[in-house]
């Protein structure tokens, strides 16, 4: 057993490199590698997956115990790099706590944003930022998240929305706003005093005030989610196994929340759907990165031709497009230029697809994250062979980058050409994952799950999914979805599995509790309604 | 639009239907098709594929099969006609009976193995010679065994103690496969006149027919023995009469734990292989493949099995039956061919390690046959 537990990053070094992934997790690795090769990554640190299996086997106080020293040590590395200090109010250190399997595993474990505010530490970030907003806004989410993921407060039943935000849409009502960013600071503060009081009132639990004991809660949270249910599912799917374990990464948090020059977004240096050589992309100005995964705003293009394509598929005109839904191409034409550079630095040094997370803190680009990306069959095939034939890997290379049972999606039927043209169209949405379906919609994972035990085709469709309904995608045919981009979770995932999916269909309406779709007549060319 | 509802998707263009869009096949072409010819370039193992029926045969050879590794003739029984003629078969109690029936069954089998081999044209096709317990074709209802009394001018008692006797506690182990063919040899000899009557019949018609004739569960190099000779005098006589001959294969399956370890007397008889992975995995490890669902999640889940044994082949017991049966068996015969025709076939993992015993093929469904043609490739590729 490796004595060394934790290795650390940032600024241009490294203690650990790519081929570490068995210990650090791809995407620890990754975060050293990018140090190595001159991309701008936040400093932190990763906890090795060796120490995941000793979590499980020695349990975690003595995990703790072990690990103590040398985490310590690693945020002073940070602190130092930062300058800025855990609990520290006139300079605050914030750090995000994120897994990292030695197989992407997107979506199916932990993270935690913003750990390390407070009550005291929120007054100075507000006052050092001169962003009282984006301070409690940070904070609020903070404690939404944490309360999630580290304390466990769950919706009760699957009918129910998420408790927290079941809070955000009462207080939201009182003043009848829609919108999160609608939100005074005001609210903003009374949703973190809220949020705590209902943590108490489910769990039992105080929300911790101390930023290493909200550490300490967070790392164990991340290795405890390797046993979570979706995680031990997605892990037989796809054949990884326990062994494996993860490990935790813990970065310096940067802020896509603080305000029109800040930004966050995912990106691939191809087409992941059809495997074009296409760099394409998400982002969101002022939000930070789960908005843009979670699918809860819906995030606009990159690049100026996806916006132009996205907007055809949308029918919305050039002139609305440009003042509405601008690509960063066009918003931010300097960070744009630097990310389309290093995006393509980081194909041609990992030479393969690369899916990519980054946030714009006021003007300054940081890179998150960067991994070989998920992709469908025909994306598999086509970049295997583009990659050949740019001279990127040869043909022995070629041959091991795809993976013999995904060729089972290219062998799906596809649409027959005559019975297409005479189909009806109902609506439009993402195209998030290639491929034909056709089957009965179901609106919840279990039915979804039940109703193809039974012998049925499904369609399941939700308003966007989450890490929870992947048994029933995997049983689905098809997935459709009303919110969520090309990254959102349903696009993501389908693609992984080789599933058609449909997302962002703005003009469906699911009605959970009724099992209904309607269609709202805006954008129903027939201005139909169903019933 | 409420659950239950039809819906269709389209993921490539974001499109969404009302109701069920017909679907069609998909085809190999552009950088499908380039990675497969690049398999090719690097490929040891060739792919072959199992089909019954003409339609399968084409849908395979467009995913690039080079041949039949197993074409059963069991499902070539089933319609109309013919089920009556093959039930009069086996409720017949006389020889003469069952070869009157047989005789109206040849022309039907003569037609499927001419359809199958002239579409799999100058490439092997392995056909299995009838495999399955004969309840299997009986009828078990009043009405079914009225009309088989009334066709075989015999009472209904009669036909009910004759689907009665055929009854067995353990059918898998029971009446089948080579033990037809040697309790009614003229099983046997009628199956060979219908595989070698339709190659004479193509031959003619300038066609270039490659037929294997398997002989299926032998365990006793003497079953299989027995049953190479009717083979052989039979197709010397048909050649004889119509004056052609069609070169031939008589091989074996590998299905029986005992032929694997007497794989070396057997190959004397054996001109090829090929490993009845479904069975030998059966009986290995002595699990009913139709009654593992009972015990196989609690299995898995306590790891007792890391997978299933009947969709990843066994590397370690079943495999090692598989690579030492190879070895003996080509010390016997040399150039002995051999394959691999269970559903394991398709599944990367086992292809890989197939290409690393030295099986010269294996075999799979049409839908799996570009999987197993890069993993082929695959375990190619990884060796160097």
């Amino acid at each position: 057993m490796n004595e060394k537990r934790v290795y650390t990053f940032g600024n241009g070094k490294a203690e650990g490199k790519a081929d570490m992934k068995n210990l650090l997790g791809g995407k620890g690795a990754n975060l050293a590698e990018m140090n190595l090769i001159g991309v701008p990554v936040p400093p932190g640190f990763t906890i090795t997956t060796d120490v995941c299996n000793e979590f499980f086997e020695k349990g975690k106080d003595n995990v703790v115990a072990l690990l103590k020293n040398e985490v310590e040590k690693s945020v002073q590395h940070i602190e130092g790099l930062m300058n800025s200090k855990f609990g520290d109010p006139a300079n605050p250190l914030l750090v995000s706590v994120r897994s990292g399997a030695r197989a992407s595993m997107p979506g199916m474990m932990d993270t935690i944003l913003n750990l390390g505010l407070n009550d005291t530490v929120v007054v100075g970030l507000a006052a050092k930022t001169g962003n009282e907003r984006f301070a409690y806004d940070s904070y609020r989410r903070f404690v939404q998240m944490y309360g999630d993921v580290v304390l466990g407060m769950k919706p009760v039943n699957k009918e129910d929305i998420d408790p927290f935000e079941a809070i955000i849409q009462k207080v939201k009502a009182e003043r009848g706003i829609k919108l999160d960013n609608e939100m005074t600071v005001e609210e903003l503060k009374k949703l973190v005093v809220l949020f705590k009081e209902a943590i108490k009132a489910q769990t039992g639990k105080d929300f911790p005030n101390d930023p290493m004991e909200q550490l300490w809660g967070a790392i164990c949270a991340v290795f405890d989610s390797w046993m979570n249910e979706r995680a031990i599912l997605y892990r037989k799917m796809e054949g990884i196994p326990q062994e494996w374990g993860t490990a935790v990464s813990v970065m310096a948090m940067v802020f896509g929340n603080m305000g029109n020059t800040s930004a966050t977004g995912v990106c691939f240096s191809r087409d992941a759907g059809n495997g074009e050589n296409r760099f394409n992309g998400e982002y969101l100005v002022n939000a930070q990165g789960e908005d843009v995964v979670a699918g809860i705003r819906t995030p606009q293009q990159i690049t100026k031709e996806g916006s132009q394509r996205w907007a055809k598929q949308q029918g919305i005109d050039e002139e609305t497009r440009k003042a509405k839904f601008p690509s960063m191409e066009e918003t931010m034409p300097e960070i744009y230029a630097q990310l389309n550079a290093l995006q393509n630095k980081l194909e041609k040094h990992y030479h393969d697809m690369q899916d990519m997370e980054f946030t714009v803190q006021e003007g300054k680009l940081w890179f998150l994250q960067t991994r070989n990306g998920k992709r469908t069959g025909t994306a598999m095939v086509k970049i295997a062979m583009d990659l050949l034939h740019e001279g990127e890997i040869d043909e022995k290379t070629a041959i091991l980058r795809c993976e013999s049972n995904k060729l089972d999606e290219l062998l799906h039927p596809v649409f027959d050409k005559e019975a297409l043209a005479q189909a009806r169209v109902l609506t439009r949405g993402l195209p998030a994952s290639p491929g034909a379906a056709c089957g009965q919609i179901v609106f919840f994972a279990d039915d979804a799950a039940k109703w193809h035990e039974d012998g049925h085709h499904v369609i399941m469709v939700r308003i966007e999914t989450s890490p929870e309904d992947l048994a029933g995608m995997s049983a689905a045919e098809g997935i459709l979805t009303a919110r969520g981009g090309m990254t959102s979770h349903a696009a993501v995932v389908a693609r992984g599995m080789g599933k058609c999916c449909v997302s962002g269909a703005g003009a469906i309406n699911v009605d959970y509790r009724t099992a209904r779709l309607k269609l709202t007549a805006q954008s129903c060319t027939k201005a139909i309604i169903f019933h | 639009m409420h659950e239950g509802d039809y819906l269709s998707l389209n993921g490539t263009t974001g499109e969404v239907y009302f109701g069920e869009v017909k679907t069609k096949p998909a085809e190999v072409t552009g950088d499908f098709a380039e990675l497969m010819e690049l398999c090719k370039k690097y490929t040891k193992l060739v792919v072959r594929t199992n089909a019954d029926t003409p339609h399968d045969a084409e849908v395979a050879s467009t995913f690039g099969a080079v041949g039949i590794g197993l074409c059963r003739t069991e499902h070539m029984f089933f319609e109309n006609e013919k089920i009556k003629a093959m039930r009069e078969m086996i409720l017949s109690d006389t020889v003469e009976g069952r070869e009157k029936a047989l005789d109206k069954l040849l022309p039907y089998q003569k037609q499927d193995f001419y359809g199958i081999l002239k579409c799999m044209d100058g490439m092997p096709v392995n056909i299995r010679l009838l495999d399955p317990p004969l309840h299997e074709f009986v009828p078990h209802d009043l009405k079914g065994q009225e009309t088989m009394a009334a066709e075989m001018g015999v009472s209904v008692q009669f036909i009910q103690n004759r689907v009665n006797s055929l009854s067995e506690h353990n059918p898998m182990l029971g009446l089948r496969g080579c033990r037809l063919g040697n309790t009614f040899p003229e099983i046997t000899a009628m199956q060979t006149k219908a595989i070698l009557g339709a190659a004479v019949q193509l031959k003619k018609e300038g066609f270039n027919p490659m037929p294997e004739i398997m002989v299926p569960l032998v365990g006793i190099v003497n079953e299989l023995d027995i049953q190479e000779s009717i083979i052989r005098k039979t197709a010397k006589k048909l050649f004889e009469k119509e004056g052609v001959e069609v070169p031939f294969k008589v091989g074996t399956m590998i299905e029986i734990p005992r032929a694997a370890l007497t794989a070396d007397m057997i190959a004397q008889k054996a001109e090829y292989f090929s490993f009845g992975t479904n069975d030998l995995t059966q009986m290995t490890f002595g699990y009913s493949r139709d009654d593992i669902a009972s015990f196989l999640p609690s299995y898995l889940e306590k790891k007792i099995l890391d997978v299933d044994p009947f969709q990843v082949l066994d590397q370690n017991g079943v495999g090692q039956l598989i690579k030492m049966a190879v070895e003996k068996g080509r010390q016997a015969r040399k150039n002995l061919k051999c394959g691999i025709c269970g559903e394991h076939g398709g599944e990367p993992s086992s292809v890989k390690f197939c290409h690393r015993v030295g099986l010269n093929y294996v075999s799979c469904s049409p839908f799996r046959v570009p999987i197993a043609r890069l993993a082929a490739a695959q375990a190619a590729v990884e060796e160097n």
